[in-house]
C-alpha cells in the first residue's frame, strides 16, 4: 500500500536525522569561503591596518572610503580578488560529492559523516554528473525560452507602465520562469533519488546509464501523481530559504556601522546555514516522496527477475515506510 | 474658436508694453536686462506626439554687436547628431558617450532624429534656403550636418540688425542622450536652429559631440507651442497663456528674457507641485511637473530646490528669474540630470532611500549659475560649468545634509557628495587637464573624471588653500562681474587671484617667476601672477598627480645601547629619537602640514613644502611616537591615495575583518546558488 506521509514534517525528519551532512556541506563552503578570501584579508589589511583613514570603516561604514579602498585593490595585481573565485569550483564539486551521500544516508539511514558522505559520493559522481547534464540540456532551452519570453512581457509592460506597478509586473514575469525553473529543479531532484534508490537496489552492477534511465519515468510519475503537495512543498523551502538570507542580510548591513565585526558575520551565517538547511530539507522531503512511492522491484532486477512471495514484497515495502513513518 | 483667459490676456499686454515701459518684467525679478540680448525668437511650433516630431516656424532677430560686418551666419542643428552618420553617434560607439551608448553595429531606426529647414529667409536678404550649406569646422566631417552656415548675399553692418524667418521639421529620436522621447514623453531640447556664438573675433559654432554641450548667445524667448489637450508642458520661462483649440490640440505661451536657450518638456502624466521662495530680488515659483508615478518626487524636488535657492543666494549670488521649472523625466529615458535656462530635469525613481533624488536636482540647479547666468563655452571649457557647479553641489549639498551625509544617510552607512566627487576623479587623474576641450578628452570616462570629480576637488583643495571665506567671496564676486556673459578660464582664476591677493591669502610674484607659466587663452581680467599660479599650473593646466605618503615611522631610545629600566614610571623618562619619513610620490608638489601624535598626548604639528622627493622629521621626547598624518585637516581632497597619508603604530584590524567578512560571505552565497544546478 502507497503511503503519503507528509512530506515537510518527513523531510525535516530525515535532514535532522543525516544533520553531520548538512554541516559537512555548510562548514566546507564556509572554510572555503575564509579560506580563498585570506589573501585579500591581507591586502585589504595592507592597506587600512596602520591607516588613520580607516577609521572610517571602523565605527563607521563610509561609502567613500571604501571606495578608496577598493581604487587602492585595483592598483594591485589583482590576484588577491580573483583567487577568491577559486572557492567555487572547489565547492561546486565537494557539493557533487557530497549530495549523492546525503541521499544515500537518508534512503539507508546510514551514517552521514564526512568519509561516508564522500565513499557514496564517489560511487554516485559520474550519475550525478550526467544528470547534471541531462538538467542543463533540458532546463538551457526551457529557460532561455522563458527569459526571450520574459523579455517581451517586460518590453510590453515597459511601454505603457512604469514605476512601482510597472515593477511589480515585470517582477511578476520573473516569478513565473522561477516557479518553472523550480519545476524542473524538483522533477530533476526526484530523478537524482530515484537513481540512488536503484543504485542501492541493484548492487549487482547495473549500468549506471540504464539507472538515470530507469529513473525518468518514476520521478515524473511521483512529481505529478503528488504535483501539489510536492511542488508547494519545495516552492515554500525555498522561498524560506531565500527569505532567511535576505532577512539576515538585511539585518547584517544594519551593523556594518559598528566596530564589531561578529555580529554582521554571525546573521549572515545564520542565513546562509537556514538557505542550506532548506535545500537539504528539500532533499528529504523529495526522498520521502521517493520511498513512499518506489520503483517496483521487478523493473530493477535484470535479467532474471525473482519474484517475491506477496507477504515478503508487502513486508519489505512496509519495513521502509516503517523505517521513516511519523 | 480661440479662447484667452482674462489672466492670459492680461500677462500677454504686459509683455507687450514691456519694452516700451521701466515696469518690471514679467520673466525676471529685475527692473532692467540683465544680459546683452543678441537674439530674440519668436517660435510657434505644432507638436504632433504621436509621431514624435514637429513642424514650427521660428522668427529670429539677431543684433550685430561684433563690430564688425558679418559675411555669414552659422546655426546649430543639434538633433542632426542622433544619425549614425553624425559625428556624435562616431564618437559614441567609438570612445563613449557620457550617455546612452550606441554600441551595436546596427543604428535602430527609432533612434533616428534630425532637423531639416524647409525654408529660411530674411528680410532685406530674400530666400537664403539655396545659401544654406553643412559644415563641420571640428573634423571635416561632411555626414554630420550638426552645423549648416548661410553665407549673407551682403554684409550685416556692426550695430544692424537681421530678421530671419525660418520654418523647420524636427524628428525626435527615443532618447540618446539630453533630449527625444519615450514612451509618451516628449523633451525638446536643443530643438529649433540656433545661431553660433561670434566670441573673441570669430564665429564659435562647434558641431555636436558625444561629451559636449552648448554654447549661446543671450536673447528673448517668445514661444507658441501646440500640443494634445491631455499633455501637460513644462518649459523655459514663464507661461503667458492658453488657449483651447477645435481640433482637441491647446497652444500654450511662454516668454523668456535674458536666458540663453530654450526648452520643454511634454507629458500627460505630469501632476504639479507648486512652491515659492522669497529671494532677495523677489519671489521665484518653484514649478515641479513630476510623474505620476513618482508619487513622492514632486514635494522633495520642490524641498531640494528651495533649501538650494536660499544657498546660492546667500553665498553666490541672487537668482534674478521668476520661476524655476522641474520636470520629472521618463523613467529609462536619457533625459534626466539636464540643464537649461530656468528649466532642468531631474532623475528618481519610485523607490530611491538615498539623496540622488536631491544631488541630481541641486545640481542641475546649479547651472543656472553656472551655464545659465556666467554662460561659458561649454565646448571649450566645460569645466567652468560642470565643475565648479559639482563643487559648488558639494558645498550647498554639505551645509544641507552635512559633508559626510550629504549622498548618502543611513543608521549603517554613509556616503558624502565630496567623496564621490574624489573618486570620480582619482580614478582617471592624468589622463587630460580640466582646460581639454570637451570634445579632446581620451574619452569619456576621463571627460567625466577629470571635468565634474577633478575640477571639484582641486576648488574645494584650493578652498583649503585659501580659505573657505576668501573661496566663498571669491566665487561671489565671479558669479556677479561675469553672469550674463561668457568668460573664460583665466577670467575665472584671475578672479580668485584677485580676491586671495586682496584677502592676504596670496602674495604676488615678481615678474620673470618661473611658477607664472604661460597665461593661456582669452580673459577680460589682467593678469594677477599670484603665488596661486604654482598650484594653477599643476591643478588646471597640468596632469600633476598629488600623492604625499608616510612612509616610515620608528621611535628608539637615543641611548639604545642602555637596558630600558623596569619601572614604569622611569620609563617614561627614557628620550626617544623618532623619525618620520615622507615621501611624495606623484610629481604635484604642494606644501603639507604633518601631525605627529606622541604616546603621552603630546600632538605636534610641522611643515614640509614637498619641493623634494622625501624628507626626514626627527623627534627626540620621553615619548614614543603613535602616528603620524600628512594633512591632518583632511583638506588637500587631491591626493589621489588618503589611505597612505598617515601611520599609526597601532595597527587597526577591524576594516580587514570587515570587507573581507562581507566578501566571503557574498562568495558563499554564491556558490550556494551555483550548486542549484546540481
Amino acid at each position: 500500500m502507497i503511503q503519503q506521509r507528509n512530506l515537510l514534517t518527513g523531510g525535516l525528519r530525515l535532514t535532522l536525522q543525516s544533520w553531520p551532512a548538512l554541516v559537512w556541506t555548510y562548514v566546507l563552503n564556509l572554510g572555503l569561503a575564509v579560506f580563498f578570501t585570506g589573501p585579500l584579508r591581507s591586502q585589504i589589511a595592507g592597506i587600512t591596518a596602520h591607516s588613520l583613514a580607516s577609521q572610517r570603516l571602523t565605527g563607521a561604514f563610509d561609502l567613500g572610503t571604501l571606495g578608496g579602498v577598493i581604487g587602492n585593490l585595483s592598483k594591485g595585481p589583482g590576484a588577491a580578488v580573483g583567487g577568491t573565485y577559486f572557492s567555487i569550483p572547489i565547492y561546486f564539486v565537494l557539493y557533487f560529492l557530497i549530495v549523492p551521500g546525503a541521499l544515500v544516508s537518508y534512503q539507508t539511514g546510514g551514517s552521514a559523516q564526512l568519509f561516508p558522505l564522500l565513499q557514496s559520493g564517489f560511487t554516485y559522481f559520474w550519475r550525478f554528473v550526467r544528470i547534471t547534464l541531462v538538467t542543463l540540456v533540458i532546463a538551457g532551452p526551457t529557460l532561455a525560452g522563458l527569459n526571450a519570453l520574459e523579455n517581451l512581457w517586460t518590453d510590453h509592460v515597459d511601454k505603457t507602465i512604469v514605476g512601482r506597478p510597472g515593477f511589480l509586473l515585470g517582477l511578476a514575469g520573473v516569478i513565473v520562469v522561477l516557479l518553472v525553473a523550480a519545476l524542473l529543479r524538483v522533477y530533476f531532484d526526484l530523478m537524482q533519488v530515484y537513481t540512488v534508490q536503484l543504485g542501492l537496489q541493484s548492487e549487482s552492477g547495473q549500468k549506471a546509464g540504464r539507472q538515470i534511465r530507469q529513473a525518468f519515468k518514476p520521478a515524473w510519475k511521483a512529481l505529478f501523481g503528488n504535483f501539489f503537495r510536492t511542488y508547494l512543498t519545495f516552492v515554500l523551502l525555498t522561498v524560506v530559504g531565500f527569505a532567511a538570507v535576505l532577512i539576515t542580510a538585511r539585518a547584517a548591513m544594519h551593523s556594518l556601522a559598528q566596530p564589531r565585526v561578529w555580529p554582521m558575520f554571525l546573521l549572515a551565517q545564520i542565513g546562509l546555514f537556514i538557505s542550506l538547511l532548506t535545500r537539504f530539507w528539500q532533499r528529504g522531503a523529495e526522498t520521502v516522496l521517493v520511498l513512499d512511492n518506489p520503483i517496483a522491484i521487478e523493473a530493477v532486477v535484470a535479467p532474471e527477475p525473482v519474484v517475491p512471495e506477496p507477504a515478503a514484497a508487502q513486508e519489505a515495502a512496509s519495513d521502509g515506510a516503517e523505517e521513516f513513518s511519523i | 474658436m480661440p479662447r484667452f483667459n482674462v489672466l492670459s490676456s492680461a500677462i500677454l499686454a504686459l509683455l507687450v508694453a514691456a519694452p516700451l515701459a521701466t515696469a518690471q518684467s514679467i520673466a525676471t525679478n529685475s527692473p532692467a536686462p540683465l544680459s546683452t540680448r543678441v537674439t530674440s525668437y519668436d517660435i510657434d511650433a505644432r507638436i504632433d506626439t504621436d509621431k514624435k516630431s514637429l513642424d514650427a516656424t521660428e522668427v529670429l532677430t539677431y543684433k550685430n554687436l561684433t563690430g564688425q560686418p558679418l559675411t555669414s551666419m552659422p546655426f546649430h542643428l543639434y538633433l542632426n547628431g542622433f544619425r549614425p552618420e553624425s559625428t556624435f553617434t562616431s564618437e559614441t560607439h567609438f570612445t563613449g558617450g557620457i550617455r546612452d551608448n550606441e554600441k551595436a553595429d546596427e543604428y535602430p531606426k527609432e533612434k533616428v532624429g534630425g532637423i531639416t529647414i524647409t525654408r529660411i529667409a530674411a528680410d532685406g536678404y530674400g530666400d537664403l534656403t539655396g545659401a544654406m550649406h553643412f559644415t563641420a569646422p571640428d573634423d571635416g566631417n561632411m555626414q554630420d550636418h550638426t552645423v549648416a552656415e548661410i553665407a549673407l548675399p551682403h554684409p550685416l553692418a556692426p550695430g544692424a540688425t537681421i530678421t530671419f524667418h525660418l520654418a523647420f521639421h524636427d524628428q525626435f529620436p527615443v532618447s540618446i542622450a539630453r533630449n527625444g522621447y519615450k514612451r509618451d514623453f516628449i523633451m525638446g531640447g536643443q530643438w529649433y536652429p540656433k545661431p553660433g556664438v561670434f566670441w573673441h573675433g570669430a564665429w564659435n559654432c562647434h558641431q555636436y559631440h558625444s561629451t559636449t554641450e552648448f554654447f549661446s548667445d543671450f536673447g528673448t524667448f517668445t514661444v507658441h507651442l501646440t500640443v494634445p489637450q491631455r499633455y501637460v508642458v513644462g518649459a523655459s520661462g514663464v507661461p503667458t497663456g492658453d488657449r483651447a483649440n477645435a481640433d482637441g490640440t491647446k497652444t500654450l505661451g511662454f516668454y523668456g528674457e535674458d536666458i540663453g536657450d530654450f526648452a520643454w518638456a511634454a507629458s500627460p502624466h505630469f501632476t504639479v507641485t507648486d512652491g515659492t521662495y522669497n529671494g532677495s530680488l523677489g519671489p521665484v515659483q518653484v514649478h515641479v511637473l513630476a510623474l505620476a508615478c513618482h508619487p513622492k518626487a514632486g514635494p522633495r524636488y520642490r524641498e531640494i530646490i528651495e533649501k538650494t535657492l536660499a544657498e546660492f543666494d546667500r553665498r553666490y549670488g541672487p537668482y534674478p528669474y521668476k520661476i524655476i521649472t522641474v520636470i520629472d523625466p521618463e523613467p529609462d529615458s536619457q533625459i534626466g540630470g539636464m540643464e537649461y535656462p530656468t528649466l532642468f530635469t531631474g532623475g528618481t525613481s519610485w523607490w530611491e532611500p538615498t539623496y540622488v533624488t536631491e544631488l541630481t536636482a541641486e545640481h542641475e540647479f546649479g547651472h543656472q549659475y553656472w551655464y545659465g547666468m556666467v554662460a561659458t563655452n561649454e565646448f571649450e571649457d566645460a569645466w567652468l560649468d560642470e565643475g565648479i557647479n559639482s563643487y559648488t553641489e558639494v558645498n550647498v549639498l554639505s551645509s544641507i545634509y552635512g559633508r559626510d551625509t550629504s549622498a548618502l544617510n543611513r543608521p549603517y552607512a554613509n556616503a558624502g557628495d565630496y567623496e564621490l566627487q574624489r573618486i570620480e576623479y582619482a580614478l582617471k587623474p592624468d589622463f587630460d587637464p580640466v582646460t581639454h576641450w570637451a570634445y579632446k578628452f581620451r574619452n569619456s570616462q576621463t571627460y567625466s573624471g577629470v571635468t565634474y570629480g577633478k575640477t571639484a576637488t582641486l576648488l574645494a583643495t584650493l578652498e583649503s588653500i585659501i580659505g573657505r571665506d576668501t573661496m566663498d567671496e571669491a566665487m561671489r564676486t565671479y558669479f556677479m562681474k561675469f553672469r550674463f556673459t561668457h568668460p573664460t578660464a583665466e577670467d575665472f582664476l584671475r578672479t580668485i587671484e584677485q580676491v586671495a591677493v586682496a584677502r592676504g591669502r596670496a602674495t604676488i610674484l615678481p615678474a620673470g617667476d618661473a611658477a607664472l607659466g604661460v597665461p593661456v587663452g582669452f580673459a577680460d581680467v589682467p593678469p594677477v601672477n599670484s603665488s596661486l599660479r604654482r598650484y594653477f599650473n599643476q591643478a588646471v593646466y597640468g596632469t600633476q598627480v598629488l600623492d604625499y605618503t608616510v612612509d616610515s615611522v620608528t621611535s628608539s631610545p637615543v641611548q639604545w645601547w642602555v637596558p630600558l629600566p623596569d619601572d614604569k614610571n622611569a620609563r617614561k623618562q627614557v628620550p626617544y629619537l623618532s623619525t618620520v619619513y615622507l615621501h611624495r610620490k606623484g610629481d604635484f608638489v604642494l606644501p603639507v602640514t604633518v601631525e605627529i601624535v606622541f604616546s603621552d598626548g603630546t600632538r605636534l604639528r610641522d611643515h614640509w613644502d614637498g619641493v623634494e622627493r622625501w624628507t626626514k622629521l626627527t623627534y627626540v621626547r620621553n615619548a614614543k611616537v603613535v602616528s603620524a598624518e600628512i594633512d591632518p585637516d583632511h583638506a588637500i581632497l587631491m591626493d589621489v591615495d588618503l589611505f597612505n597619508n598617515s601611520y599609526t603604530t597601532k595597527a587597526n584590524r577591524v576594516p580587514a575583518r570587515k570587507l573581507s567578512t562581507i566578501w566571503a560571505s557574498a562568495q558563499q552565497l554564491f556558490a550556494q546558488l551555483v550548486t542549484w544546478i546540481v
